[in-house]
């Protein structure tokens, strides 16, 4: 089996510049390819290319072609071949699982009993038989992946196409995708994966392409990421980063003796469902940066809710610069409080972008829409959000939503700084532009900081300490070190699979 | 013993009951329906689901009962504040709205979403997978209004404020949540493409069996007894 793609380009209707321009690449049964590629390189346009969603779904100018075999695909012959996971994991069809499982073989109309027998089939296949009758909202990130993954398999398509498929997976999450990736791609299917990051592919890959501004730069074999990677900084391998720069703050402005800015006491928070929290004592002192690791579900968000008041202890307390968080309410306590939350998009309302961060300060502070407009020049320029600071920010990409919504929180100079994912889409360029914004001393402003992340890299290089949540419970904190390189630790909480800690680890063995 | 009862039988007997149950005036009339539905939601093993969702209904019912025995202006007679006219008159009402609701969520509690969407497909292809979408975007849509809810809380917006704040902080939760709800739809379009979704999906015909059909004359005659107490007897 052959995939060949020759010469395709692809415009957006309404854009002026081509979102890919002369790509050619070929791709054999078996082979598991990586398509690795920065922001806006266009990975997501040509997986929907490959997929048939051009120009019918998507509109825009298509040209050269995609052959399957020497057959065309798309065109006449309409009914779709391909298994294509979207990077949106979270957008679903169906109410119940084996409905969303089911569908593709309704369409093509099977009867109800082969259905059923399909379906059974590929859940003993991956081992999910136990979902099949669960809600789809109440799946965890990782097995939403997996139902979307077997439901993008049920009709057995030659190729699969998946968009950034670990975002929303833990370390040993992605790792065990991985292998089952390649069992996939052993029965002599096609397997391509984009990815913003090297970090996986010299492990499990066969080949990398590697694409920039649209156009195909390189093409070599997945061993040779180490020559290769030089060429996109912007996807640089975890320990290719940090041999670079870890970019901590001096912050000597530390004051000892100072009260903590975020202490809990024995807080437990249970939801009806199962899960939650419990007994989490945990000291934040001025000027730190601390980070909370765990895996999926371990109660990191739930954890996250408490320091800003929009959960309340069951048991225990929170304090909060010297209040209890359950006893003032969300608004006032925001004051002095950022939070920047996974997804910009759930956020931003208004139609030019420095209005929706004046908007910000002028609800927190109460004041006058000119006092903080003039207040948040300093913050628009620090971002280098001038030039665009008249747009309307959904015309903008989401890497600068997500600077939208970080200069939104910066606005109101808060002393403390609370992260969720803040990097969870961005590639490395963005991320250590975004973090050392933060981080800067140039925005006036020193916070305290804790952030929740499954990026071990982000944790390594930004944060003073790590603190690790399993099962709802603190299982460790202390140093990036002494977490990270700890095998018995990073096994726990389920990162010791990612390649950065093998790496640290390996390093402090020898 | 597994009964298979189709949903296009069942549908249309809860269709005829529900006609029956809005006929009915009697009191005894009304317990038997409401008898009859528990019967059916035990013997199809749904009898705890069924209270669980008739519990909201029953505060509804019981806050009627006591408003109208206090107010409605037709009280007469009256056993201490409370007026028998108006009590009557929302038990009646109250007993009414009850079989309703539990015929319809006997329908829902046995019959799957999937077999559903399928009878609706059947009325028209497109129409039973926009029901199913509907289904399947409501968690969705009321997920992503908690979201925005605790983002803009947390961003320092006040939605217990004055009216005027109060219209202001509707457009800031608003619009987020329409925004994503449009970029969700973009999405579902792919997914529904990429799917084999065409817009010509064969349509699966159920043939009725005996049971089927004893089911649908059982609730026929039900009707007609229902119509002919309503008309002969009031």
């Amino acid at each position: 089996m052959k995939l060949s793609v020759e010469s395709l380009s692809f415009r957006y209707i309404g854009k002026k510049e081509a979102a890919l321009t002369d790509i050619n690449l070929e791709a054999t049964g078996g082979e598991l390819l990586f398509l690795v590629g920065g922001n806006g390189s266009g990975k997501t346009t040509l997986l929907s290319c490959i997929a048939g969603l051009m120009p019918d779904i998507i509109e825009g100018e298509i040209s050269g072609q995609i052959l399957l075999n020497g057959d065309k695909l798309g065109g006449s012959n309409k009914s779709p071949l391909l298994g294509f996971v979207l990077q949106e994991a979270e957008v679903y069809l169906f109410p119940r699982v084996e409905e969303e499982i089911s569908f593709p073989l309704q369409n093509s109309g099977f009867s109800p009993a082969e259905i059923e027998k399909r379906v059974q089939e590929i859940a003993d296949v991956f081992d999910i038989a136990d979902l099949l009758g669960r809600e789809m909202n109440t799946l965890s990130g990782g097995e939403r992946q997996i139902v979307t993954i077997v439901t993008a398999l049920i009709k057995d398509p030659p190729i699969l196409l998946l968009d950034e498929p670990f975002e929303q997976l833990d370390p040993d999450a992605a790792d065990n995708l991985l292998k089952l990736l390649q069992t996939i791609a052993d029965k002599g299917k096609i397997i391509i994966i984009a990815v913003r990051s090297f970090d996986y592919v010299s492990s499990y890959g066969n080949r990398l392409i590697i694409l920039r501004n649209g156009k195909i730069i390189a093409s070599d074999s997945a061993l040779a990421t180490h020559k290769q990677s030089s060429l996109v900084p912007e996807c640089l391998h975890s320990i290719a980063l940090s041999a670079s720069h870890r970019l901590k703050r001096e912050n000597s402005t530390v004051t000892t003796g100072n009260r903590d800015v975020v202490c809990t006491r024995d807080l437990c928070y249970k939801y009806i469902q199962g899960g939650g929290i419990q007994d989490i004592n945990l000291q934040l002192t001025p000027g730190e940066t601390l980070a909370i690791m765990g895996p999926n579900g371990a109660g990191k968000t739930t954890l996250l809710k408490h320091f800003i008041g929009l959960l309340k202890a069951q048991k225990g307390m929170v304090i909060v610069m010297g209040q209890d968080a359950a006893k003032v309410p969300v608004p006032v306590l925001a004051q002095n409080i950022g939070i920047l939350f996974q997804n910009p998009d759930d956020q931003i309302f208004n139609e030019r972008i420095d209005k929706e961060i004046i908007w910000s300060l002028k609800t927190k502070r109460h004041c006058s829409w000119e006092k903080a407009t003039a207040e948040c020049q300093p913050i628009i320029e620090n971002l280098g959000l001038k030039k665009i600071q008249k747009l309307h920010p959904h015309s903008v990409s989401r890497s600068y939503r997500q600077l939208i919504a970080l200069a939104t929180v910066l606005s109101s100079q808060p002393s403390l700084l609370i992260l969720d994912e803040p990097c969870k889409s961005l590639d490395a360029t963005h991320t250590s532009q975004l973090m050392s914004n933060l981080l800067s001393q140039s925005c006036g402003i020193n916070p305290s900081i804790i952030m929740v992340t499954h990026d071990p890299y982000l944790t390594w290089a930004y944060s003073d300490r790590v603190a690790l949540l399993v099962n709802g419970r603190l299982l460790a904190i202390g140093t990036p070190e002494e977490i990270l390189c700890n095998q018995e630790l990073t096994t726990q909480a389920r990162l010791s699979k990612h390649p950065f800690v093998k790496f640290l680890q390996n390093r402090g063995q020898a | 013993m597994k009964i298979a009862l189709h949903t296009g039988a069942k549908f249309a007997a809860m269709c005829l009951a529900l006609i029956a149950v809005v006929f009915t005036v009697e009191l005894w009339q009304m317990v038997f329906w409401i008898v009859l539905c528990f019967l059916l939601a035990y013997l199809a093993g749904v009898f705890g689901d069924l209270i669980k969702r008739l519990l909201p209904f029953i505060y509804i019912v019981l806050l009627m009962l006591l408003i109208h025995s206090l107010v409605n202006p037709q009280n007469l007679t009256y056993w201490w504040y409370f007026g028998l006219e108006g009590l009557e008159y929302a038990t009646r009402i109250g007993m009414r709205l009850i079989g309703i609701v539990l015929l319809a969520n006997l329908m829902l509690l046995t019959t799957s979403s999937h077999e559903l969407i399928n009878y609706i497909g059947r009325l028209h292809p497109d129409l039973g997978i926009i029901f199913g979408l509907m289904l399947s975007g409501l968690p969705v849509m009321r997920n992503q209004m908690q979201t925005t809810l605790d983002v803009q809380a947390a961003r320092g917006l006040d939605y217990h404020d004055r009216l005027l704040g109060r219209i202001a902080a509707y457009i800031a939760v608003i619009v987020p949540v329409i925004i994503q709800s449009i970029n969700r739809a973009y999405y579902m379009a792919q997914l529904l493409y990429l799917r084999g979704y065409t817009g010509q999906r064969k349509v699966l015909e159920e043939r009725w069996n005996g049971l089927d059909w004893l089911l649908f004359f059982s609730s026929s005659l039900l009707l007609s007894i229902a119509i002919y107490w309503r008309f002969a007897h009031c």
